[in-house]
C-alpha cells in the first residue's frame, strides 16, 4: 500500500534538516543577537535594555579603533597581494610542464593543514632567534654586513609591534592554494581563439595576460576578492593561537573578531559583543556592495 | 510545469525510522557511565588533565568508594569559566564546577553560584552527621580556622563564600642554584630586596659577542603576571572599598621604572630577540630549565615541569624580593591564587554536590591534592609530614607566603580580565622603552577605571548601590 504525498511536502521534508538547523542555530541566534546588541548582557544575568548605547560606546572605545585599523590594514594588503600571487601561481601552474600535478598539489596541500598545526609551525618559522626565516635572512645579511659594516638582522617577527602585521600577511599567502585551484579552472575556460587572435595581432605574452586572460577571469577574481573580504574580516584562529589574547605587543596583531570574542566571553559583555558583530556584518556587507559597484567597471561577463 | 505526486513506501518509511533509531542508539545520550545502579550521579567539571586531573580523580574515587549513595563523574574542560558561564546561562550546568578564584567576583555577583552558606544551612547538619559516622570526623563544616587567612579570603567575594579552595598557589622567586654557583654567588642566600636582586641579576647575566647568553632575571619570563610588580614596592592595583584603579600610584610607577631599567641596561632588541628563543612552559626548552634564565618569578607547579624534563635540577626558591623599606622576613609578599570548587546555580543535585565539595575539604584530601599538584596547603595547620611528603623541596616558602598577611590575590573586581588585558597589551610599550612607565600606567589606569565604572554602574542598575 502506498500513500501519495504532494511534491512540496516531500521537498520540504528533504530540506527540513537544513531548514530546522538554520532556523534554530542561525536565524534565531541572529535575531537574538540583534536584541542583545541593544542590552547590557553578561549571560549570567537577565539583559537590561540600553538602546543604542553599545553602538555609540564604540566611538570612544580605543581598542575598537585599534582592531578596526588592524583588520583594515590586513585586508587592504593581504587581499590584493594574495590575489596577485594566486593569479600568477595559477598561470604558472597552467603551463604544460613536467610534474604539473605535483606542483598543483604542493600549492594546494597547505590549505588542508589544520589551522592549529599551521599556526604552531609558523610560530617556529617566525621565531626571532631560532626561526628558519631569520636563519635564511641572516645568511643573506651576513655578506652585506661584512661588506658595508651594517648590522642587518632578521626581525623579531611576532615579538615586536612593527613586524607582527607583516608576519601575519606573509603567512596568509600560505593558504592561497584554494584560490589558485579556482583560478586554474577559470584559466582553462578562457577560449583558445582569443589567444590566437591576440597572437595574430602581434600581442606578446604579457599583453595576452593583461588583455585576454585577466578580463576573461575577472568574474572569478571578483568572487575570490569577495570571499577574501569576508575571510579577512573574520580572521581569528591563527592570530589567537599565535599571539594570545591581546594580539601580541601593543595589540598589533589584535583583530576585530578576536576583540568580539574577548568581549563576549572572557570579559562577559555579550551585549557589546553582539553590537560588534552587527557592525562587523554591516562592514562586510558594505565592502561587498562597494566591491560589486566598483567591479562593474572592471569585470567582464562573457555572454553565454 | 506539472506537479508530480511522490510516493513513499511503508518499507522506506520504516527503514528511515529504523536508521534514525539506530543513530539515536549509537550517538544519542549516554547513561550515567559506569555508575553502580541506584546512585545519584553528579558531574564535576574541572580544568585539570594529566597528572593534575589524575590527582583529583583519586579523590573522586575515594569518595565514590566511601559511600553508596552518590557517584561523581569527572570531566576535564578547557576554558572552563566560559563553558561554566554558558552552561549556567543555558540552565544546564554540571553539579560542580572548578573555577579560578579571579572568576568568583563575576559568578558571585551575578548569583551564578550558590552561596555555600545557603547549602550549609540546608544540608550541613545532615552531612556533618554522615561525615562523623563515615569518616570519623565530628561536626565537619567549612570553618575559618581550618584555612590560612589568604586561602579563606580567596573563597569569598563581598562576604559571600562562593566556593572552596581545591588547590592554591603562591608565587615565589625561583632560581637555578648551579647558575648561582657559576656566578660566584651563594645559592643559599637568594636576594631579599630588589637591590640585591639587581646585583644578583647582573652577576648571573652572561653576554657573549653582544648577545645575551643567559639572563640573570627576566620580568617577562614566563610573562603571566605583567601586572604585579608594584606589589613588591608596597603598591596595589585596586582599592576595593572605593572601587578605584591604582595602576599609576607612585609605587607602581617605581616598579615599572625598575622593570624598564632591564631593557635599558641590556638593550630592548637584544632581550626581545633572546626571549623569542624560549620554548613553551611545558617543555625542556623552558627558559629556566634550558639555562637561558637564571631566575624567575614562578609558582610551585614549576617543579612538576622540572621533574618531568630536567629531574635533578638544583633549584631554589624564596619569597620574591621587595623594596628595601618594606622588607620583613616574617611577612613575605607574594601573589596567591586558588582553584575553587563551586556549586553552580541550577545545580541538579545540590545536596550531593555539597557533600562531595565538603569531602574535598577534609584535610587529608586537601593535602593529597596539594602534594600531587606540587602546591602549598591552604590549611592553617598542615600535617607534620606535609613538607616531607611534598615533591617541591621549597614548599615551606610557598606555605609561608600562603599564610602571610601581605599575600595578595588578583584584584577582586569583575573588570579584572579587562584590567589585566590592558597590562598585557601595554607591557611591551614599557619593555621597548617607547614611553615612560608613568605615562603608560596613567593610560592603563584611565581605561581600567572605565571598565570598573561600567561594572559598578551595571551592578547598581541591577542590584542597587552597595551598602
Amino acid at each position: 500500500m502506498t500513500r501519495r504525498v504532494p511534491e512540496w511536502m516531500v521537498g520540504l521534508a528533504f530540506v527540513s534538516p537544513w531548514l530546522i538547523g538554520f532556523l534554530a542555530f542561525m536565524a534565531l541566534p541572529i535575531g537574538m543577537s540583534l536584541y542583545y546588541s541593544m542590552t547590557q548582557y553578561t549571560m549570567l544575568e537577565p539583559p537590561i535594555w540600553v538602546g543604542m548605547d553599545n553602538y555609540t560606546a564604540m566611538a570612544g572605545d580605543r581598542v575598537f579603533w585599534t582592531v578596526m585599523k588592524n583588520t583594515t590594514i590586513y585586508a587592504l594588503v593581504a587581499i590584493p597581494l594574495g590575489t596577485i600571487i594566486a593569479v600568477i601561481l595559477a598561470a604558472l601552474l597552467s603551463a604544460k610542464v613536467r610534474f604539473q600535478s605535483f606542483f598543483r598539489a604542493a600549492v594546494f596541500v597547505p590549505t588542508i593543514v589544520p589551522l592549529v598545526a599551521t599556526a604552531m609551525v609558523w610560530m617556529w618559522l617566525f621565531n626571532g632567534e631560532l626561526g628558519l626565516i631569520n636563519i635564511a635572512l641572516d645568511a643573506c645579511f651576513r655578506p652585506i654586513n661584512a661588506l658595508f659594516g651594517t648590522d642587518l638582522a632578521g626581525p623579531n617577527w611576532l615579538g615586536s609591534a612593527q613586524w607582527v602585521m607583516p608576519a601575519l600577511i606573509l603567512m596568509s599567502f600560505w593558504t592561497v592554494g584554494q584560490a589558485v585551484v579556482i583560478y586554474i579552472a577559470a584559466l582553462k575556460d578562457v577560449p583558445e581563439v582569443l589567444y590566437e587572435a591576440a597572437e595574430i595581432d602581434g600581442i606578446g605574452v604579457v599583453g595576452k595576460f593583461v588583455h585576454v586572460t585577466l578580463p576573461m577571469i575577472s568574474p572569478v577574481i571578483l568572487f575570490n576578492v569577495i570571499i577574501g573580504i569576508i575571510n579577512t574580516w573574520q580572521i581569528f584562529a591563527v592570530p589567537y593561537i599565535m599571539l594570545g589574547t591581546t594580539g601580541a605587543a601593543k595589540r598589533s596583531g589584535y583583530f576585530y573578531t578576536m576583540y568580539l570574542y574577548d568581549k563576549a566571553f572572557p570579559f562577559g559583555e555579550m551585549g557589546y559583543a553582539s553590537a560588534l558583530a552587527w557592525v562587523q556584518l554591516m562592514i562586510i556587507l558594505a565592502l561587498t556592495g562597494l566591491t560589486f559597484v566598483v567591479s562593474k567597471k572592471f569585470v567582464y561577463y562573457r555572454a553565454a | 510545469m506539472t506537479s508530480q505526486a511522490q510516493t513513499i513506501t511503508r518499507r522506506a518509511a520504516l527503514g528511515a525510522l529504523g536508521a534514525a533509531g539506530l543513530g539515536f542508539a549509537i550517538f544519542g545520550p549516554r547513561r550515567a557511565g559506569d555508575a553502580p545502579p541506584g546512585r545519584v550521579v553528579i558531574d564535576y567539571w574541572e580544568k585539570w588533565t594529566g597528572q593534575e586531573g589524575d590527582a583529583m580523580r583519586r579523590v573522586i574515587d575515594a569518595f565514590n568508594r566511601s559511600q553508596d549513595r552518590v557517584w561523581v563523574r569527572y570531566f576535564a574542560q578547557s576554558a572552563i569559566d566560559q563553558k561554566a558561564l554558558i552552561s549556567i546561562a543555558g540552565d544546564d550546568p554540571p553539579a560542580l564546577v572548578g573555577l579560578w578564584d579571579f572568576a568568583l567576583p563575576a559568578f558571585v555577583e551575578s548569583r551564578a553560584v550558590i552561596p555555600l552558606a545557603d547549602l550549609d544551612a540546608e544540608f550541613g547538619d545532615e552531612i556533618a552527621r554522615d561525615f562523623a559516622s563515615r569518616y570519623g570526623v565530628p561536626d565537619f563544616r567549612l570553618r575559618r580556622e581550618q584555612y590560612t587567612a589568604p586561602a579563606w579570603e580567596l573563597m569569598h567575594h563581598d562576604g559571600v563564600m562562593g566556593g572552596v579552595v581545591s588547590t592554591c598557589s603562591s608565587m615565589a622567586y625561583y632560581y637555578d642554584r648551579a647558575a648561582y654557583r657559576d656566578a660566584g654567588l651563594d645559592p643559599d642566600a637568594p636576594p631579599r630586596t630588589i637591590r640585591e636582586l639587581d646585583e644578583h641579576a647582573e652577576r648571573l647575566t652572561v653576554m657573549r659577542d653582544g648577545t645575551v647568553e643567559r639572563a640573570g632575571f627576566l620580568h617577562r619570563e614566563p610573562g603571566w603576571w605583567n601586572w604585579l610588580w608594584g606589589y613588591f614596592f608596597g603598591g596595589t592595583l585596586y582599592d576595593r572599598a572605593k572601587e578605584t584603579a591604582l595602576a599609576s600610584s607612585a609605587e607602581n610607577v617605581r616598579a615599572y621604572e625598575w622593570l624598564q631599567s632591564y631593557p635599558e641596561k641590556y638593550g630592548t632588541q637584544r632581550l626581545t630577540a633572546f626571549q623569542s628563543g624560549f620554548g613553551g612552559y611545558n617543555s625542556a626548552q623552558q627558559a629556566i630549565l634550558s639555562g637561558k634564565v637564571a631566575s624567575v618569578l614562578h609558582g610551585p607547579f614549576l617543579v612538576n615541569v622540572i621533574d618531568r624534563f630536567k629531574p635533578g635540577m638544583d633549584y631554589g626558591a624564596a619569597p620574591f624580593p621587595v623594596a628595601d623599606e618594606i622588607y620583613d622576613p616574617d611577612r613575605p609578599i607574594g601573589l596567591v591564587e586558588a582553584d575553587t570548587i563551586c556549586v553552580p546555580r541550577g545545580c541538579p543535585h545540590p545536596r550531593e554536590a555539597y557533600e562531595f565539595l565538603l569531602f574535598t575539604q577534609l584535610p587529608r584530601n586537601i593535602e593529597a591534592l596539594a602534594i600531587d599538584h606540587a602546591k602549598p596547603t591552604p590549611l592553617a595547620t598542615p600535617s607534620p609530614d606535609f613538607a616531607r611528603r611534598h615533591p617541591n623541596k621549597a614548599i615551606a616558602v610557598h606555605n609561608k607566603l600562603m599564610a602571610s598577611d601581605r599575600a595578595f590575590p588578583k584584584p577582586e573586581t569583575r573588570a579584572w580580565p579587562q584590567f589585566e588585558a590592558e597590562f598585557n597589551a601595554e607591557i611591551t610599550t614599557m619593555w621597548e622603552l617607547t614611553r615612560p612607565a608613568a605615562d603608560v600606567l596613567a593610560d592603563i589606569d584611565a581605561r581600567a577605571q572605565r571598565f570598573i565604572d561600567i561594572v559598578v554602574e551595571r551592578r547598581e542598575r541591577r542590584y542597587g548601590a552597595k551598602s
